[in-house]
Formats: structure tokens, C-alpha cells, sequence
């Protein structure tokens, strides 16, 4: 049998697959956003490091406008057997949390937390700041059970490795100074997911997409934002960003280079964006 | 008699310079235009070149000859750089020129200039001269031919016996040593590996004193090679680190992409130390790739490698002899250094070396038929 982490995965995967296949009639209003986005760009790539992916949930931000409106959100993941919890947009399933739905904040709607949907009403979705590079950047990718023998797979929308950058930038800007420890320390995986992505994506590509989320008027905000918080965490050995990748990889890598390649990688991005 | 290490570069520029100017008709005119020449454009690394001169007829016609000194005398196994760097100027200047530019002649001026040196040189269509009047210059336009023959042999030899393996002429001797199947005689490798024989007999008759090296009698070939110790009394002359000119490097992106450049990689190169003694014995995942490379800046710029002391996982090499590059193994489309280079590398080199020698020792031990390559006996 497979090892615990292993089974996590196996697990995230399965519980992605059941959420897409419950919201079909919704398909082309979802994309893939969070971990599981940044492992579908990053697996079987020369550039890829040996410390296994970690995820429990998978994260899907919902387009509002491409919603269809029947049958509403919440109903439809009923039918895969995923309860709505005390939160908007955070479902659980056999009291695990699995399935997040959200919304970019600038097309969220009023309201403090859930995301103003019509008839799928205030609690299907969470509204989330730093997201909406993944409206405008996305490409559809097979993503597959990773089940043994399994023979499942869905084609889906999922954020370009810019958008997801950008986002985890404004997640990790957010709560690096928090007081809370326990959720600060979870932010290590988040800085290595950015370094995952710099080591697997060319830096040429992730740049010109870095135009493109520039150009939109939905994502340039946020964009100009995450650059800017970009350059503050990840343009130094001694910025918290770097401090952070490294935390997540202590003991098992060598975190000399780790920190090195860091740095070099972003700053090489951000002299790429910045031209 | 003169001792080479007495003529300095310039002296040598000088005195060709007027030995062909002196050969040369009436009205023409050999000039030096610039010593210590950058040529290349911007985008390719701009290379130094020892001098180029100016060949002009009467008539205004001129072409430029690009001069490359080796102050010491040359044999012809020690060309191989040489030989390497002219060709990259002349395709570094024939593309400052254009098509249409005059094409240049490349020129190697040295002490003295054995008789298989001057061939090669020929063969390669490579001007030369040197300081005991063995010249040979030919230009297309304007339209010149000189040929003077000087000394057959080295007028700048000493004899004296080896007192260390150090140095890359020991070195390359050594390397031939390990990696051939015995019998052979002393002339047979030194034709083999490049060496001159003087230079095998003297590492042999250092080498006999402790039985690494045997012979059947004084004069007779060289029956068996100890390699193990011979591999071992070399490391206490050789260090992979200060032997030859190493520097730091980082791959950002690892070893992994740097590994899939390499096999892209249109300049000479050899991979040692731990990647290359993994291949052969794994005992665990190596980190830092030791590269054998000519000309290290440039080839770290096309590999997009970035100087670096801390946390660097790539060490550029530019090694203490050629034949460190010479008798490489391919596999899975990367150059690797031989097996005994390799050995030597991790027995002296940075990292976890100790348990990696000793690995590959046993290894080394178990196929010797794969890796012990025969002497051709036909050269």
C-alpha cells in the first residue's frame, strides 16, 4: 500500500475529480487554482526537486459570469456528498476539508466573505484577493486519478503559472507577519510551490504572461501588487520569502543552493518583467 | 645555449617578424599591428589573441595573420589548445569580417617546433615558425610561399630525472599508464598518448623505484601497471582542485537542466568527479557536476551558469593537461572523463570523494576488460 503522503494525494485528486464531474454543467466557468494547479505545471519537468508535493485540498475559482444557473453550486456538490461548512465556498466531505470554491475579489460582488452569485446565492463561493490573473491566464490540461489502474480523467481549465504565482504572492504577503504561528508555518509549502514554479517554467514564458495579466484591467491590480511583494520576499537571501522556502526543505536539501537558486530565479524574473 | 625560458613572447613576435620580413620581395611589408588582439564581436565572447600582423604587396593587397604564441618548445600533443584557440579566432574574425572580408591566416610561433608538430600543424593549415629558423608561411593574396627549415631536434631539452608526477606532462604519461593493457613499450605509448619517449621513460623510471611500473628488463617494454597504487602515488602529486583551474558555478535550476544543456553542447567537454563516478558505482545522489571544459567563461556563459561561492553546484575545469578531455566515454549523450581521470578526481577532489574512490576502485577492480582500453598497434 501506498505511504500516507502518498495517499493524501491520491485522495486531493479523487475529491477534485468528484467536485468537476458534480459541477459539468458549470465546466467552463471553473479553473483550477492552488497546489494541485501548480503540480499539473510542474510534474515531469527537467527543472523539478525531490521533496514530494503536499496538498490536501484542491482549490477552484469559479468565472460568475460564466455560471450556468441550473442546478446552483451548492446543490450540485450536495450530489457528490460535499457539505457546505460554517464558511462560504469551503466544502468538507467525510469531515475533511476538500473542496474550495472561490471568487476573485473584483468580481465577487459587495459583501465581506462570500461571493455574490445570483440564484447560487451569497455561500457557494469565497471571495479571494489576489486571484484574478486566473479569469484572464489559463490553459485545459488532462488531470488524472492517480488511483492504481484507475482510468479516470477530466479536461480542465487551469490557471496559467503566472496567475498562480500572483496569487500565492498576495496569500503569502498576507499572512507572513501574522501572530498566528500555526498559520504562518503552513506558508513554507506556499513559498515552495513559487519556487516550483520558478525552477520548472522558463523564465521568457512566465514573463510575457506576466504581460498579459498586466494588460487586463480585472488582473493589472493585483499583478503590480504581487511584483512589488515579489521582489520584497523572494529578491534577497536574507527576504522572508526565501527564509521561507528554505524552512520547507531543511534537512533534506541543501539549502545553500536552495536560497542561491531562489534568488537567482526571481530576480531573473523580475529583470524579465521589469524590460 | 639559449634556454627557451629566456625568449619572451615579444621577443619571439619580433624576431618572426623580421626573419619573414627579410625573406620576403622587394616593396612588400610585414608589419605588427596590434599585440594581445581582442577579436569577436560583443555577442560571442571576445577571445585574446597573442598578435595579429599585416601582410601587404606592393599593389596595397594585405592580409592579417593571427598569431598565437606558445613560449615554450611544442611537441604535437600539446596542440590540441592551441590549435582550438586559432580556430576559434578565425571564426570569430571571419565573422567580424563578413563573407566578402579576406579570409585570415592563422599562425603559431613557438621556441622550437618538433618535426610531428610541424606536420600536424600542416595538415591543419596552420602557418608556423619558430626560433631556430623552421618557418612556413602561405598566403592566398597576396600571394606569398615561404618554407626554411631550422633544427630536427629540440636544441632547448634537458635531461634530468623525474623527481614528481606533478605537471601536465607527467600527468598525461600517467593517464596512459593506467588506462592501457600491458605489454607495451615506452615508444609505443608515447606514440599512443602524445608523450615524447624521453617523458615516458622518465615517469617509468621514477615509477619502477616502487614497482608500480614493471619492465621485462631495463630496456625491454613494461610488463605490468599497479594501477590501484599507481592511482594512489599519483594523488600525492595531484590535486583536482589546485591541479587545475577550477571555478564555482550555479545552475539555478540544477543539475538536471544542466545535464540536458551538456548534451546540446557544441564546445569540448568531460564530466568527472561525483556524476561521472555515480554512473559507474552509485552510492548516493550526487550534487556538485565537475566539468572538464577548454575555456570555462564562455562555456558558463552558453550554459547560462552564474559565478557563484556559496551554493554552487557546478565546477568548471580547465584541466591541468588535455588529455583530461582526451578518451572520454559517452553515455546517454554526455561526455564523460575516463575512468581513471575520474578516479583521480574523487580521490583528491571536494565533496564526499573517500566513499566514492573506494567504490569505484572496486568497481575499477571487478572490469578491468570493460574499462582497460588495448594499444593500437598499427600507429
Amino acid at each position: 500500500m501506498e505511504t500516507s503522503v502518498e495517499q493524501v494525494l491520491i485522495d486531493a485528486r479523487e475529491a477534485l475529480l468528484d467536485a468537476v464531474e458534480a459541477l459539468s454543467s458549470h465546466s467552463d466557468a471553473i479553473i483550477l487554482v492552488g497546489a494541485q494547479a501548480v503540480y499539473a505545471h510542474t510534474e515531469n519537468r527537467v527543472a523539478s526537486v525531490a521533496v514530494s508535493p503536499f496538498t490536501y485540498d484542491a482549490d477552484i475559482v469559479l468565472d460568475p459570469d460564466l455560471l450556468a444557473t441550473n442546478p446552483t453550486i451548492i446543490d450540485a456538490m450536495k450530489s457528490a456528498g460535499f457539505e457546505l461548512g460554517t464558511q462560504p465556498g469551503l466544502y468538507k466531505r467525510d469531515g475533511q476539508s476538500q473542496v474550495d470554491l472561490l471568487v476573485p475579489e473584483f468580481v465577487g460582488g459587495s459583501g465581506r466573505r462570500g461571493a455574490r452569485l445570483g440564484v447560487h446565492g451569497t455561500k457557494a463561493a469565497m471571495k479571494v484577493h489576489g486571484l484574478e490573473g486566473a479569469l484572464v491566464s489559463y490553459s485545459r490540461k488532462e488531470i488524472i486519478s492517480l488511483l492504481p489502474r484507475a482510468d479516470r480523467s477530466c479536461s480542465l481549465k487551469v490557471a496559467g503559472p503566472a496567475a498562480l504565482l500572483v496569487a500565492k504572492l498576495h496569500k503569502i504577503s498576507e499572512r507572513v507577519d501574522s501572530a498566528d504561528v500555526r498559520r504562518r508555518s503552513r506558508l513554507s509549502k506556499d513559498a515552495f510551490d513559487i519556487y516550483r514554479l520558478l525552477l520548472a517554467i522558463e523564465t521568457v514564458d512566465m514573463a510575457s504572461e506576466f504581460g498579459l495579466l498586466h494588460s487586463r484591467k480585472i488582473s493589472s491590480q493585483v499583478t503590480s501588487d504581487a511584483v512589488i511583494t515579489f521582489e520584497r520576499l523572494f529578491g534577497t537571501r536574507s527576504g522572508q520569502g526565501t527564509a521561507l522556502v528554505v524552512e520547507h526543505v531543511r534537512d533534506i536539501e541543501d539549502t545553500d543552493f536552495i536560497a542561491e537558486s531562489s534568488v537567482i530565479l526571481s530576480n531573473d524574473l523580475l529583470d524579465a518583467i521589469a524590460s | 645555449m639559449m634556454r627557451n625560458r629566456n625568449i619572451s613572447e615579444t621577443t619571439l613576435i619580433d624576431t618572426t617578424v623580421s626573419e619573414i620580413g627579410a625573406r620576403l620581395p622587394r616593396g612588400w611589408i610585414l608589419r605588427i599591428r596590434e599585440r594581445n588582439a581582442a577579436v569577436g564581436s560583443l555577442k560571442r565572447q571576445s577571445l585574446r589573441i597573442d598578435a595579429i600582423l599585416e601582410l601587404r604587396d606592393p599593389y596595397g593587397v594585405s592580409s592579417e595573420i593571427i598569431v598565437e604564441v606558445k613560449t615554450n618548445p611544442a611537441e604535437s600533443w600539446q596542440l590540441n589548445r592551441l590549435e582550438f584557440v586559432l580556430k576559434e579566432a578565425w571564426n570569430a574574425r571571419h565573422e567580424e569580417l563578413g563573407e566578402i572580408g579576406v579570409r585570415p591566416v592563422l599562425m603559431l610561433v613557438s621556441a622550437y617546433l618538433s618535426p610531428l608538430a610541424r606536420e600536424r600543424l600542416t595538415k591543419a593549415g596552420i602557418c608556423y615558425a619558430d626560433s631556430t629558423g623552421n618557418i612556413s608561411l602561405t598566403v592566398e593574396r597576396p600571394a606569398v610561399y615561404i618554407e626554411t627549415q631550422g633544427a630536427e631536434k629540440n636544441p632547448f631539452r634537458v635531461d634530468r630525472p623525474l623527481r614528481s608526477l606533478k605537471g601536465g606532462r607527467a600527468g598525461r604519461v600517467v593517464r596512459g599508464l593506467l588506462d592501457y593493457q600491458t605489454p607495451f613499450g615506452t615508444r609505443e605509448l608515447g606514440s599512443e598518448v602524445a608523450s615524447s619517449p624521453a617523458m615516458v621513460s622518465r615517469v617509468c623510471s621514477l615509477l619502477e623505484i616502487d614497482e608500480i611500473v614493471n619492465k621485462a628488463s631495463p630496456r625491454g617494454p613494461i610488463v605490468s601497471v599497479d594501477w590501484d597504487s599507481l592511482a594512489r602515488r599519483w594523488a600525492t602529486d595531484y590535486d583536482f582542485t589546485s591541479s587545475n583551474v577550477v571555478t564555482s558555478w550555479i545552475e539555478p535550476r540544477g543539475s538536471d537542466a544542466l545535464f540536458e544543456k551538456l548534451r546540446a553542447a557544441k564546445f569540448p567537454y568531460a564530466v568527472t568527479g561525483s556524476f561521472a563516478a555515480n554512473r559507474v558505482a552509485p552510492i548516493a545522489e550526487p550534487r556538485l557536476a565537475a566539468i572538464y571544459v577548454y575555456d570555462p567563461e564562455p562555456v558558463a556563459e552558453s550554459l547560462g551558469l552564474r559565478p557563484s561561492e556559496r551554493g554552487s553546484n557546478v565546477l568548471l575545469a580547465r584541466p591541468f593537461d588535455p588529455v583530461a578531455l582526451e578518451r572520454t566515454e559517452s553515455a546517454d549523450g554526455i561526455n564523460y572523463a575516463r575512468v581513471t581521470q575520474v578516479l583521480i578526481d574523487v580521490m583528491t577532489g571536494p565533496g564526499r570523494g573517500p566513499d566514492e574512490a573506494e567504490a569505484l576502485v572496486e568497481w575499477m577492480r571487478d572490469n578491468e576488460d570493460i574499462w582497460k582500453l588495448v594499444l593500437n598497434r598499427s600507429s
